[in-house]
């Protein structure tokens, strides 16, 4: 059954985040839907940019308060 | 002993304060863990810790790399430094270095195993990645010949140093976990203001009044998406009163909530609220004195970046290298080292706000023998065009943008330097692959903002920034293929309509409105 992950990053700073969002999607199975959030902008943007490069689904990218949420679905 | 080696021997007398190897161990302990075992595995305390430590995460060709930012202190290294910069690059980066607007370094493709061995490294030759990036006190910017140069008002160099080495033994007060975001000074006394202190947080212009030497303010300043140049707070401060200036303006910054959040964190945004006037008050109730009062900005004289060849105060030479968008490899920069040891009396290599190279202490009998080799080395020596561009590093280091804005800008260097010829023309280009604007394109006489869209690299053209003055945008979505052309027509239609010889492209652009300076862009080989 796909899973759906949550992968709270925002209290993770640069270089470690993006090592750490790409350590968990690559963790989760074809089909699976992880939401990731993060502190800032560019981190929101490396991420998505590095997600969709790798072939994943971005499905969506939002700004909550004081930080971002991206869902993408793993290919 | 000159200026270059004893800020060298100030920053290897202590080298704990700038860096040490028991936060290198740690940072790189603290990547393989989460490499291995996720987010959860870092405690957040020991993440915190390393922030700004001029580290990038690169993934180049679906492999993770790491690229690492090497801060100089007023764009200064000695040949030894240089020489192991470039070795570096070829033992570890693919031989290739990036030279950067804030007047440092930037190697990528280190691999996880051996960035530890970098970082070592850089720390070993006097240098560090520490405060390279992320919420910290930035390289402070300066002129490359500050110290050496004919026209310079004085010398800013030895306050440059005492700043940089007062940011990191208060790292509690200027470190990364103290300040809401990065925070950006220039210190200069160059007429032409070639480190463009309007657009750093904080500028101090180099000034004299009644006799002393000191500085004047512009505060504010700062690209990005919300471009500001720095408004001038008249104001005159000796040298002496610099640090606990710049210690009053952080503090507070620091002490109002509203400036935390990220996107409200900048000190431009805290100007716009207060003005310049009631910050003012602010400082001097937190100096609990009276700040001199300094109404006179001194307007830059004009673009300079210090390229070719130069007299110094003592009688030897300076000469400029310029460096295509900043692109180097390490093979050159070792060449270059050993050029200067060769040919220099005690010479350095300077590195200039305009991502260019700057060699000191060229004695006059040496000078055609140094810009014989200097062509030799692969520098682009003869080229009119390659000391006027600046890029961002963008795509494929910086996952902020697809574009590959080095690859468009050597390639506008390649067609200019063919088509626009003449040293008359001094015109800046400046190229950026996001709206972040690394690439400061809103203050180039030509800038450019690239995107992908739908796979294909799309240009926003500004035209007219300048030192103290944000472009006007003449074009949307224009093809990288066709950039180059629009550049040159642009160009070829301010030589032939320029009302007299010595009019600047910016003055030419003020005669126009956008719908003529676009028009000349498109079709400028018709109207010339
Ligand atoms: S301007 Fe954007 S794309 Fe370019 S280096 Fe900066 S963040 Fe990266």
């Amino acid at each position: 059954m796909e899973e759906n992950k949550l992968i709270d990053l925002r209290k993770l700073v640069c270089p470690f985040s993006l090592i750490a969002a790409r350590k968990e999607v690559n963790d989760l199975a074809r089909g699976d839907v992880a939401e990731i959030l993060v502190a800032d902008s560019s981190t929101c943007e490396s991420i998505s940019t590095w997600a969709e490069d790798e072939g994943n689904k971005v499905i969506e990218v939002k700004k909550e308060g004081d930080y971002f949420r991206i869902i993408l679905k793993k290919k | 002993m000159g200026f270059c080696h004893s800020m060298v021997l100030c920053m290897s007398q202590n080298k704990e304060i700038f860096g040490s190897e028991k936060e290198i161990d740690e940072l790189v302990s603290s990547v393989k863990t989460v490499l291995r075992e996720g987010a959860k595995a870092l405690p957040v305390e020991q993440a915190r810790k390393m922030k700004g430590y001029g580290v990038f995460t690169e993934i180049i060709e679906g492999k993770l790399t790491f690229g690492a930012r090497i801060r100089t202190v007023g764009g200064r290294v000695t040949p030894d430094q240089l020489r192991e910069i470039g070795q570096l690059s070829r033992r570890y980066g693919r031989n290739y270095v990036d030279i950067t607007n804030r007047q440092g370094f930037q190697i990528h493709f280190i691999g996880v195993d051996d960035l530890g061995e970098v970082l070592r490294e850089i720390l070993e030759i006097g240098l560090t990645t520490k405060g390279g990036c992320g919420d910290t006190p930035r390289a402070i910017t300066t002129c490359p010949v500050s110290d050496v140069d004919k026209e310079q008002l004085f010398d800013v160099t030895p306050l440059v140093e005492k700043v940089n080495r007062h940011y990191y033994e208060k790292w509690d007060v200027f470190g990364p976990s103290a300040i809401p975001r990065k925070f950006k000074v220039s210190i200069t006394a160059c007429p032409y203001l070639c480190s463009y202190p309007q657009i750093n947080c904080v500028g101090l212009i180099g000034v004299t009044n009644d006799g002393r030497e000191g500085f004047t303010v512009t505060i504010g300043g700062g690209l990005s998406s919300a471009p500001h140049i720095g408004k001038h707070m008249p104001v005159f401060i000796e040298e002496e009163d610099v640090i606990p200036f710049l210690e009053a303006v952080v503090e507070i910054w620091k002490s109002n909530p509203k400036y935390r959040p990220r996107h409200r964190a900048r000190i431009k945004f805290m100007v716009d609220d207060y003005g310049t006037e009631k910050l003012r008050r602010l400082i001097e109730a937190r100096l609990e004195r009276k700040l001199e009062d300094y109404q006179h900005f001194p307007e830059s004289r004009g673009f300079n970046n210090h390229m070719g060849v130069h007299g110094q105060r003592n009688g030897d030479y300076y000469i400029g290298v310029p460096v295509a968008a900043g692109k180097a490899t390490g093979e050159k920069l070792i060449s270059l080292a050993e050029l200067v040891e060769k040919y220099t009396d005690g010479g350095d290599v300077r590195v200039s706000p305009q991502q260019n190279l700057v060699i000191t202490n060229v004695p006059g009998e040496n000078l055609e023998r140094m810009e014989k080799k200097l062509v030799e080395t692969g520098f682009p020596y003869n080229s009119k065009w390659a000391g006027n561009i600046v890029s961002d590093i963008a795509s494929p280091f910086c996952s902020s943008s697809r574009v590959k804005t080095k690859h468009l800008a050597e390639k506008i260097i390649n067609y200019l330097d063919q088509v626009i010829r003449g040293n008359e023309i001094n015109v800046r280009i400046h190229l950026t692959g996001c709206p972040r604007d690394c690439g400061q394109h809103w203050i180039a006489d030509i800038g450019l903002q690239g995107k992908l869209s739908s796979g294909r690299e799309l240009y926003e053209v500004t035209i007219g920034g300048g030192s103290s003055r944000i472009g006007r945008i003449i074009g949307k979505d224009v093809p990288a293929e066709k950039v180059q052309y629009y550049i040159g027509n642009i160009l070829k239609a301010y030589l032939k309509l320029r009302s007299y010889p010595d009019e600047t492209f910016l003055e030419f652009c003020d005669k126009y409105s956008i719908n003529q300076l676009a028009e000349f862009m498109e079709t400028g080989f018709r109207v010339v």
